[in-house]
C-alpha cells in the first residue's frame, strides 16, 4: 500500500476502528491496542481495495477478528488495568453521555451488534457474517440490547 | 435512536497516533516467536497425557461402554433407515460407571435381548401381552419368561423396577426437580419416574455459540434403567475434566458428530448428550454447526448440577396435575396456540422494524412464498430478497397509522385471534405459527393496507407448487390431514386404528425376529413389539409431530422417514413403513398395490416433475416468445438456442435466467420475468 493511500485510510477510518474496538473491549487502553494492530495489519497488506466501502468493510472486520483474538488470550485475563475508571469522552449532551455509560455497561456481544447496526449501519445480514451468527442470533442480540437500553434510559429512549 | 446513537458515538475519538513511518518498526519479523515454541511443547506434552490417560481410562467414557457392541439401523445421507443394513457401535449405559450395579444390570438385559427368541417362538406362542403387570409397560417385555428374566436381574443386582412415569411439560421443571437450568438455558418436555430418574429434550444459547440441542438424563441409582446411548467410535472422543461454574467436576467428551457431559453426583448419575461435535454440519438442524471444547464447557456452565444431589423423588400427582391441559384465559393461546405475551413481543418487533425502515428485517419476518399485490399487479414472491422491490408498496403510512390506531397502549397492541391466526392494527397485520424445516415459528402471513395493497397467502398466481403433489399424487393438506390422524391414533394406543392403516401382508421386524402378518388383527397384537417401550412412542410421536413431509419413489415420508404412505389404486391412502427408535419396524411388502401417480416418461422429465411443463412444450414456447417479443431479440435468440433449460421454484427458466415462464391454471404458458 502507498504511503498516501495509508495515510489517507488512518484519517479517515481510525476513529470507526477505534469505536468498533470499543465496543468489544468497552476498555479504551485495550481499543487503543487494536487500532495499533489493525493498522499495522492494514500496512502488511498485500491485496488491493477495490473501493473505499471495501477498505472500509475489511477494516470492521480485521477489528472484530483482532479483538476476538485478544479477548481469548490467556494473557490478556492477567492483566491488571492501570486504572479502575476507564477514560471516558466528553459529550455535548446529558442524554448522549448517558446513552455512552448505558452501552459501555452492556455484555459485549449487544455492545458489538449496536455499533455495527446503529453507527456502521451494516444490515443483520452482513453483521451475521462478519461475526459468524445466524441473522436469527442477531436479530435476537439486537432486540434483547434495545430491551436493556430501554430499562436504564427511559427518557432518552421516548425522546429518541 | 439510530440518530442519537450516532450523535453520541461520533464524539467518541481515539488518541493513537498511527504514522507510517512507525509501522516498517512494527511490522512482525520472520522467526518462530517464543509464544509458538512454548505452544508447540504443551501441545506435545498434552497429546502424551491425554493418551496416557485414555489408555489408564482416567477420564471415564470407557468406563460407561457395555461390554458387547451394539447393532443400529445404517441411515442414508437424507437421515432415512437404509432396509435391512446394520451395524456395530460402541453404545454406553447411562446408569453409572461399568462397575455399578445399575450398569452390570443394564449390560446383562442388553445380552439378554440380544439372544432372547430370535425365531419368534415364544412370542407366537403368547399373544396376550395384556396378562402382564403394568410396570412392565415400562420395559421391553411382552411375556412373562421375559418378565421373570427382568425380575431375576434386578434381584440379582438388589435394584428397584420404574413403577411410574409422569410428562413434564416446559416450564415444570423447576417445580419436579428445582431451578438447576440456569438463564439461557430451556428444558422442553420430558417425563419423570416416581425416584427422581428424568429425561428431557433441550436447547441453550452459548457466548460464542448461537443456540445447540441437547438430551439430558440423571438416572437415579437403585432402580433398574434399560436406555443406552449410541456413541459409534469411543476412540473417536477427546475427553477431559472439567470443573463447572457451580464447583461441580465433570467428564466432557467431544467427538465428530457428538459432545457428552457425564458426572456422576453419587446418588445419581447424569448424562448430557450434545446434538453436536467437531465436525457437525453448519446446516444441521440440532445445532449451529461445529462446537468447540469451550462451547461443551460453557453448556456444562449453564447447569447448576448441585441442584440435582440429593436426588429426591417427586410428587408424581403434582407433576401430572401441571401437565394437565388448563383452563387458560388467554383467548389468543386458545384461538391460535401462542401465548398472548408472546405474540405480543412478536408484533412488537414487527412493527418496530417498520417504524424503523429496517425492511430486511421486515421481510424476514413474514412467510414465503406470498401473493403479492401491488400497483404493478399481482404476483408470486418466493423469498424475502424478492419482495424488497414492492415493500414500499406495502408499509405505507396508511398501515403504519392503523397499527398506530389499534394500541392498548404504549406496552401492548390490540391483538385477537380467529382461525388460528393473530391479528393486529385492526386486521390489517395477520400472524400466526409456521412450521419450516422442523421448525415452528411466529411469521407474518397477510399484511393488507388501506390504499388496497396486500401480501397474503395463495401461493401461486397460477402455478402448481406442491411440489409433494408432484412427487406422490397426494396434495400437501391431505398428507398433513393423514399424519394428524395417525398421530391421534397413536396418542389414544388405538392398536387397531394403527393396523388399520397398513397395506397388507406386511413384514414386521421385532425383538422376537422377522415375520410376516396377513392382516391388521395380526398386526395389531403384535403392535407392542413394534412400538416397544415409551422411548419408541415419544419419538415416533416427535418425528410426526415435526410435521415435515417429502416424497420419495412416490410415497410420502414423514419426520426423517419414520413412517411413509402413498395412495392406493383404489384412491385411499395407506401406511406402507413405520420405524421405531429400538429398530423394530412394519413393512408391506406388496408394491403393486399403489397408484401410477405419473406416467412413466414425465416421471423421468425433471422439467416437467418441477413445472407441470414437459421439456418439449417449454421449448416449444421459446421460439413463440421469440418472435412476438421485441427484445433484444437478436442476444436473447442466440442465448435461447445455446443455454439450456432450467427449473426453479415451479418456473421454467431459459437463457441462463433471462426469461422465466410458468403453467398457469387454464393450462397456458406465460412469461414471467423477462
Amino acid at each position: 500500500m502507498e504511503r498516501s493511500e495509508f495515510q489517507h485510510a488512518v484519517d479517515q477510518y481510525q476513529d470507526m476502528v477505534y469505536r468498533v474496538a470499543l465496543h468489544q473491549f468497552g476498555v479504551p487502553q485495550d481499543a487503543e491496542d487494536a487500532v495499533q494492530e489493525v493498522f499495522l495489519r492494514l500496512y502488511t497488506a498485500e491485496k488491493p481495495f477495490e473501493s473505499g466501502e471495501h477498505l472500509r468493510r475489511w477494516l470492521i472486520r480485521v477489528t472484530v477478528n483482532v479483538c476476538k483474538d485478544t479477548l481469548k488470550s490467556p494473557w490478556r485475563k492477567r492483566r491488571v488495568p492501570l486504572d479502575t475508571v476507564p477514560d471516558q469522552p466528553v459529550f455535548d449532551r446529558p442524554e448522549e453521555r448517558e446513552l455512552y455509560q448505558a452501552v459501555m455497561a452492556l455484555p459485549e456481544k449487544y455492545r458489538t451488534v449496536l455499533d455495527l447496526f446503529y453507527y456502521e449501519e451494516l444490515s443483520t445480514k452482513e453483521i451475521a457474517a462478519l461475526l459468524g451468527l445466524r441473522q436469527s442470533a442477531v436479530t435476537t442480540r439486537l432486540s434483547r440490547a434495545r430491551e436493556l437500553l430501554k430499562k436504564q434510559l427511559k427518557e432518552v429512549w421516548k425522546d429518541a | 435512536m439510530r440518530e442519537l446513537y450516532q450523535q453520541t458515538f461520533s464524539q467518541v475519538h481515539s488518541s493513537t497516533v498511527i504514522r507510517w513511518e512507525d509501522m516498517e518498526a512494527m511490522k512482525p519479523k520472520k522467526r518462530i516467536s517464543r509464544n509458538l515454541i512454548v505452544l508447540a511443547a504443551v501441545i506435545a506434552l498434552l497429546a502424551v497425557l491425554s493418551t496416557v490417560a485414555v489408555a489408564a481410562d482416567w477420564f471415564g467414557l470407557r468406563s460407561l461402554l457395555l461390554p458387547q457392541k451394539t447393532p443400529v439401523s445404517v441411515l442414508d445421507d437424507d437421515g432415512i433407515v437404509i432396509p435391512g443394513e446394520v451395524k456395530e457401535v460402541d453404545a454406553i449405559s447411562l446408569s453409572g460407571y461399568e462397575d455399578s450395579a445399575e450398569s452390570r444390570a443394564t449390560a446383562e438385559w442388553q445380552a439378554f435381548l440380544d439372544g432372547y427368541d430370535v425365531d419368534g417362538a415364544a412370542r407366537a406362542a403368547d399373544k396376550n401381552p395384556e396378562a402382564l403387570d403394568e410396570r412392565y409397560s415400562l420395559y421391553q417385555v411382552y411375556n412373562q419368561e421375559m418378565a421373570d428374566k427382568l425380575d431375576e436381574i434386578v434381584e440379582k443386582y438388589g435394584l428397584m423396577l420404574h413403577r411410574r412415569l409422569e410428562i413434564v411439560l416446559p416450564g415444570s421443571w423447576s417445580g419436579a426437580v428445582g431451578d438447576f437450568v440456569l438463564p439461557g438455558n430451556t428444558a422442553y418436555s420430558g417425563y419423570i419416574y416416581e425416584d427422581g430418574t428424568f429425561s428431557y429434550d433441550g436447547d441453550a444459547s452459548l457466548p460464542d455459540y448461537d443456540l445447540v440441542d441437547y438430551q439430558f438424563r440423571r438416572s437415579v441409582k437403585g432402580t433398574f434403567n434399560e436406555v443406552i446411548l449410541n456413541i459409534e467410535d469411543v476412540s473417536q472422543y477427546r475427553e477431559w475434566v472439567y470443573e463447572t461454574a457451580c464447583g461441580v467436576p465433570v467428564t466432557l467428551a467431544l467427538g465428530p458428530d457428538k459432545g457428552l457431559i457425564l458426572m456422576d453426583l453419587g446418588d445419581s448419575f447424569v448424562t448430557v448428550n450434545v446434538l453436536a461435535g467437531t465436525e457437525t454440519d453448519p446446516d444441521d438442524i440440532f445445532s449451529s454447526g461445529p462446537i468447540s471444547a469451550g462451547d461443551l464447557e460453557d453448556l456444562a456452565d449453564s447447569f447448576d448440577f448441585t441442584v440435582l444431589t440429593p436426588a429426591k423423588s417427586p410428587d408424581l400427582d403434582a407433576v401430572a396435575a401441571a401437565s394437565a391441559p388448563e383452563t387458560t384465559e388467554d383467548i389468543i393461546y386458545t384461538a391460535a396456540g401462542v401465548r398472548e405475551n408472546v405474540a405480543q413481543e412478536f408484533y412488537a418487533e414487527f412493527v418496530q422494524a417498520i417504524e424503523e425502515g429496517r425492511r430486511e428485517d421486515v421481510a424476514a419476518r413474514i412467510a414465503w412464498p406470498r401473493t403479492v399485490t401491488a400497483p404493478a399487479g399481482t404476483f408470486t414472491i418466493q423469498t424475502a430478497e424478492d419482495f424488497l422491490p414492492y415493500y414500499d408498496d406495502i408499509f405505507t403510512d396508511g398501515l403504519l397509522d392503523a397499527v398506530r390506531a389499534n394500541q392498548y397502549d404504549s406496552e401492548r397492541a390490540d391483538l385477537f385471534a380467529s382461525d388460528g391466526m393473530v391479528g393486529g392494527a385492526g386486521g390489517a397485520v395477520w400472524f400466526g405459527l409456521v412450521e419450516a424445516a422442523g421448525v415452528r415459528s411466529l411469521q407474518v402471513l397477510t399484511v393488507q393496507n388501506p390504499e388496497g395493497c396486500s401480501l397474503r397467502s395463495g401461493g401461486s398466481a397460477g402455478v402448481r407448487t406442491d411440489a409433494l403433489y408432484d412427487r406422490t399424487a397426494i396434495e400437501t393438506a391431505v398428507a398433513e390431514e393423514f399424519v394428524e390422524n395417525l398421530m391421534q391414533l397413536l396418542r389414544d394406543g388405538d392398536r387397531k386404528g394403527v393396523a388399520e392403516l397398513f397395506v397388507y401382508p406386511c413384514q414386521v421386524q421385532t425383538a422376537a425376529g422377522t415375520f410376516t402378518v396377513d392382516g391388521p388383527e395380526e398386526l395389531a397384537a403384535c403392535y407392542d413389539d413394534v412400538i416397544a417401550t415409551e422411548t419408541d412412542f415419544r419419538t415416533l410421536l416427535g418425528e410426526l409431530e415435526k410435521r415435515e413431509l417429502f416424497g420419495q419413489n412416490g410415497m410420502v415420508g414423514a419426520g426423517s422417514g419414520v413412517v411413509w404412505f402413498g395412495l392406493m389404486q383404489d384412491g385411499d391412502i395407506r401406511l406402507m413403513a413405520l420405524q421405531t427408535a429400538s429398530g423394530w419396524s412394519i413393512r408391506q411388502l406388496n408394491s403393486g398395490v399403489m397408484a401410477e401417480y405419473l406416467p412413466e416418461e414425465a416421471a423421468e422429465d425433471p422439467l416437467f416433475v418441477q413445472t407441470g411443463m414437459e421439456t418439449a412444450v417449454a421449448e416449444e414456447f421459446l421460439p413463440y416468445y421469440d418472435k412476438t417479443v421485441n427484445f433484444d431479440a437478436k442476444t436473447l435468440a442466440a442465448n435461447l438456442g445455446t443455454e439450456e433449460l432450467f427449473s426453479a421454484d415451479g418456473l421454467a427458466a431459459a437463457a441462463g435466467g433471462e426469461v422465466w415462464f410458468g403453467l398457469k391454471e387454464d393450462g397456458d404458458i406465460r412469461l414471467f420475468t423477462v
